[in-house]
């Protein structure tokens, strides 16, 4: 069994996911049929960011993979020099 | 009529600088294996440890008996794969378990092998940390959380049908492994997971066992940037030709 604290971080990160999965979930698939004037509209953001923000992402994560491996890559040329 | 054949179990233990972990290792093997009454030996195999890894190797080979014990040493560190095939050379059992020296994995799990392989006689037998009550001792949460995002991209890419696919406590028949390591081409921990799926290929089975893995007794481990590289690289190069 893992320790208390990595348990917890464990499933903070799990509810952390699983909020978002939801939140993403009832923006794209459920409030479309909702009325533009109802108050649940409020909690969500313009639906042009539930494509934007994901991509925004995405590229943010290859940035860091690119970033990451260039500098391990350079790192290591330069020890074995 | 010939009597019936027993199985025999030897132990590949690659070493390098083990000198304190092999006589404890080596006094835990004994145990499980006489305690489970299985027939059993322990081939070393170390690559010229500056430690004195050898000589203490010597002295256990007088304690238990040149049956028991066998070395095979080589003159200088040249790679696990080689080590294994050096060892096997010399394995006189028709099964092989292959495992770390430095105390990582417990021996106590070796009668936990031998019942599963024999269940559904298993070409291999793999220990696995994700499974069943399988896991970790003495990471931290980082470490645990850079393991599990390895393995689940690793059953993405590659569906190998064994929930840990970088684990080095198996069990192989011997020709199996002998196959195996014939038709692997990687180094290092990769080379643990080109068996695993070199095996799917062939169309072996696989079965497995929950283990735990308690990170080095001594000294410590770490995952460095090279190590997540080579892992990357590994499992592309997997990726693509298989």
């Amino acid at each position: 069994m893992a320790t208390g604290m990595d348990q917890a971080l464990g499933m903070g990160l799990v509810a952390f996911a699983g909020a978002i999965f939801s939140y993403y979930t009832i923006w794209v698939i459920f409030m479309p049929f909702v009325d533009d004037d109802h108050v649940l509209q409020q909690f969500f953001l313009p639906r042009f960011y539930a494509i934007a923000l994901p991509v925004v992402a995405g590229l943010i994560f290859l940035t860091f993979i690119g970033v990451f491996v260039t500098a391990v890559t350079l790192a290591k040329k330069k020890k074995s020099k | 009529m010939a009597p019936p054949r027993k199985n025999k179990y030897s132990v590949l233990l690659p070493t390098y600088n083990e000198r304190e972990n092999l006589p404890l290792i080596v006094w835990l093997l004994v145990k499980s294996f006489t305690e489970s009454n299985h027939d059993y030996e322990i081939i070393v195999i170390d690559d010229g440890s500056p430690d004195g890894t050898l000589e203490v190797g010597k002295q256990l080979e007088k304690i238990y008996g040149k049956d028991k014990i066998v070395l095979r040493p080589r003159a200088k560190k040249l790679g696990l794969g080689t080590a294994y095939i050096h060892g096997i050379k010399h394995a006189t059992g028709n099964f092989i378990f292959i495992m770390d020296a430095d105390l990582s994995h417990h021996p106590k799990f070796i009668p936990e092998f031998i019942k599963k392989q024999q269940e559904e006689d298993y070409d291999v037998v793999s220990g696995t940390r994700y499974a069943g009550s399988g896991g970790v001792y003495g990471w931290d949460f980082k470490r645990k959380l850079i393991s599990r995002g390895a393995n689940y991209l690793t059953q993405i890419l590659l569906r190998p049908g064994a929930t840990d696919l970088t684990g080095s406590f198996r069990l192989y028949k011997k020709p199996v492994l002998h196959k195996l390591i014939d038709s692997c081409v990687s180094k290092g921990y990769v080379f643990q997971m080109e068996m695993i799926v070199r095996a799917r290929q062939f169309n072996y089975s696989i079965g497995e066992v929950p283990i735990t893995f308690v990170d080095r007794v001594y000294g410590e481990s770490k995952l460095g940037g090279n190590e997540i590289i080579g892992f990357a690289k590994g499992l592309l190069m997997l990726f693509a030709t298989t």
